[in-house]
């Protein structure tokens, strides 16, 4: 796979209204890249753009080495109801002339959950199942990029937890562009992101830079006693603060990630603590998010980033 | 699944070609059998006292000259229907998206819906005549076979003109009721334009009902109206595959 995909000052407009602004995305090959942002924002402009099915007002889309076979899963997916759902991912397969055999589609189906369904008319299927279809029919092309419009969107917590880890699974092999309102699904399979606000991109770069962005704070579980360790965390250096949220829970904030990172491990061993979790204290990514967006219950201010 | 044979299945899942055959044969039965039955049907329903009602003669063409009638009204209304809900390619915008974003080149996404619409057309209208050939052979007498043919063939050139119609005005309106609509205005509107004398010759709804005026006159009278329904067909065509090529999903 060489290459990835890239748009360049991409502008989309509907008569006065400017959908997409001029955004500059670059997705690596190979990568599961996250496109976020509040209704409204264009993201399922940006997909239609980047799929085909929209030409933009201005601007460049380089699909590259990627571009070979592109798949598109739109959100609210629907197919023509008295078609079966091995028939429709077997035409999804045939109308990019691709032969696939009956084990081929089985398989697909059963990938995404729809094995027992095989045979059954896709006018009774539920918004779900039609979901876990519209993913079904996309992986049978065996894409070299996917494209998916909030696709777990319909799915209950069980059936989201399936869906974002195939596609999670789908990271090196397929380049993956997948939007979502649901930041937990991003920050769980997108090594890269997008956060669109207002037809704007601002921000692109690494799920890791934009967390350390968020997360000014930690949040660290130990068995009891804590006393020793709140003692030895607020010793540290790069701890600005520690406080105790729950017995055992202790929200820790710090200067700097790097350093929270590379220190936390040695004051945990050092003051003895039992550790049973560690991470960044949570909501932070939706925190950012609201801070990046303008959005938010607390509709705090846009940052350009 | 290719979409040719997409198609195919298209028409039988959705009764459409059910719909179409029925409406033409029953037409096509219809004519001769009331041809036959009504003097009976309209003397057993009078009243005791009417006297001397004498009815016509009538000749074997007539029963095939009901189906051209009918085909020129019911069947066309029909067939523009049916090519309005085939061709609603927009219609549905999440079904749209399954097939545009894997058939980027329009052609393979139209084309097999317009050959359908209009294979299924003339197909129909084949059994139909078939259907009112056989029925007025038994009940009426004979009727002379290469009018027939040439009628059947101008009334098929006449349908496929529909189907283009139809599709030209499904890749400027999304909704298929739209483009049914607008295609039945638009042959009502060739209906009026007939009445101007200069214009008439070369307006394609004089094929419409050929099964019906080409036993009394010659097809070399047609030659205006064939040479602009083919060429209507083709040009409606190619204008539908370029339109639908250049819409975009609706906002």
């Amino acid at each position: 796979m060489s290459g990835g995909l890239s748009t360049t000052g991409l502008v989309k407009r509907y008569g006065t209204i400017q959908a997409l602004a001029g955004i500059d995305l670059e997705v690596p090959p190979g990568s599961v890249y996250g496109l976020v942002g509040p209704n409204g924002s264009g993201k399922t402009t940006a997909l239609e753009l980047i799929v085909g099915l929209r030409r933009p007002s201005a601007g460049l889309i380089d699909v590259g080495g990627i571009g070979e076979r592109v798949a598109y899963c739109p959100d609210a997916a629907e197919f023509d109801p008295w078609l079966t759902a091995s028939e429709v991912v077997t035409l999804s397969a045939g109308l990019i002339g691709r032969n696939v055999d009956d084990a081929k589609v089985k398989g697909a189906l059963a990938q995404v959950g729809l094995g027992d369904a095989t045979n059954r008319k896709v006018g009774g299927f539920s918004r779900g199942m039609l979901s876990r279809l519209n993913l079904g029919a996309a992986l049978v092309c065996e894409p070299t990029l996917l494209v998916a419009d909030e696709p777990a969107a319909a799915l209950d917590p069980a059936g989201r937890w399936e869906v974002i880890e195939l596609l999670g699974s789908l990271a090196g092999r397929t380049t993956v562009i997948v939007s979502s309102h649901n930041l937990n699904d991003v920050q769980r399979i997108c090594d890269r992101v997008g956060v669109l606000a207002a037809g704007r991109l601002v921000y692109q770069g690494a799920l890791r830079e934009l967390l350390e962005r968020a997360a000014t704070a930690l949040r660290v579980v130990v068995r009891q006693p804590t006393a020793p360790v709140v003692e030895a965390l607020a010793a540290a250096s790069w701890v600005t603060g520690v406080r105790e949220e729950q017995p055992g829970v202790l929200i820790v904030e710090v200067s700097a990630m790097d350093a929270a990172e590379e220190g936390l491990p040695v004051v945990l061993a050092a003051s003895g603590a039992r550790l049973v979790e560690a991470g960044p204290a949570e909501g932070s990514l939706q925190e950012v998010f609201f801070q990046l967006t303008g959005t938010g219950p607390a509709g705090a201010g846009a940052q350009e980033g | 699944m290719g979409s040719w044979r997409l198609e195919w299945v298209r028409m039988w899942r959705t009764k459409r070609i059910v719909a179409l055959v029925a409406t033409f044969v029953l037409l096509g039965l219809a004519g001769p059998i009331a041809l036959h039955y009504l003097p009976e049907l309209i003397k057993a329903g009078s009243n005791r006292g009417v006297q001397g009602l004498v009815f016509p003669n009538v000749q074997p063409v007539q029963g095939i000259a009901n189906l051209g009638n009918n085909v020129s009204s019911i069947g066309t209304l029909v067939v523009a229907i049916v090519a309005a809900a085939t061709l609603g390619v927009d219609s549905d915008r999440s079904v749209a998206a399954f097939y545009r974003s894997r058939l980027r080149n329009p052609v393979a996404l139209i084309l097999p819906r317009l050959t359908s619409s209009a294979v299924a057309a003339v197909a129909a209208l084949a059994l139909g005549a078939l259907a009112a050939w056989y029925e007025t052979e038994v009940l009426l007498g004979s009727v002379p076979f290469v009018p027939l043919v040439g009628g059947f063939l101008l009334e098929s050139l006449w349908l496929c003109f529909v189907v283009a119609a139809t599709a030209f005005f499904a890749s400027l309106l999304r909704s298929a009721a739209g483009a049914a609509g607008a295609a039945v205005a638009s042959i009502l509107a060739l209906a009026i334009a007939g009445a101007v004398p200069h214009l008439s010759p070369w307006l394609p709804n004089r094929l419409s009902g050929s099964l019906a005026s080409l036993i009394g006159q010659s097809a070399g009278d047609l030659w205006k109206a064939v040479l602009v329904a083919l060429l209507g067909t083709l040009v409606l065509s190619a204008l539908a595959i370029r339109l639908f090529a250049s819409r975009e999903p609706a906002a």
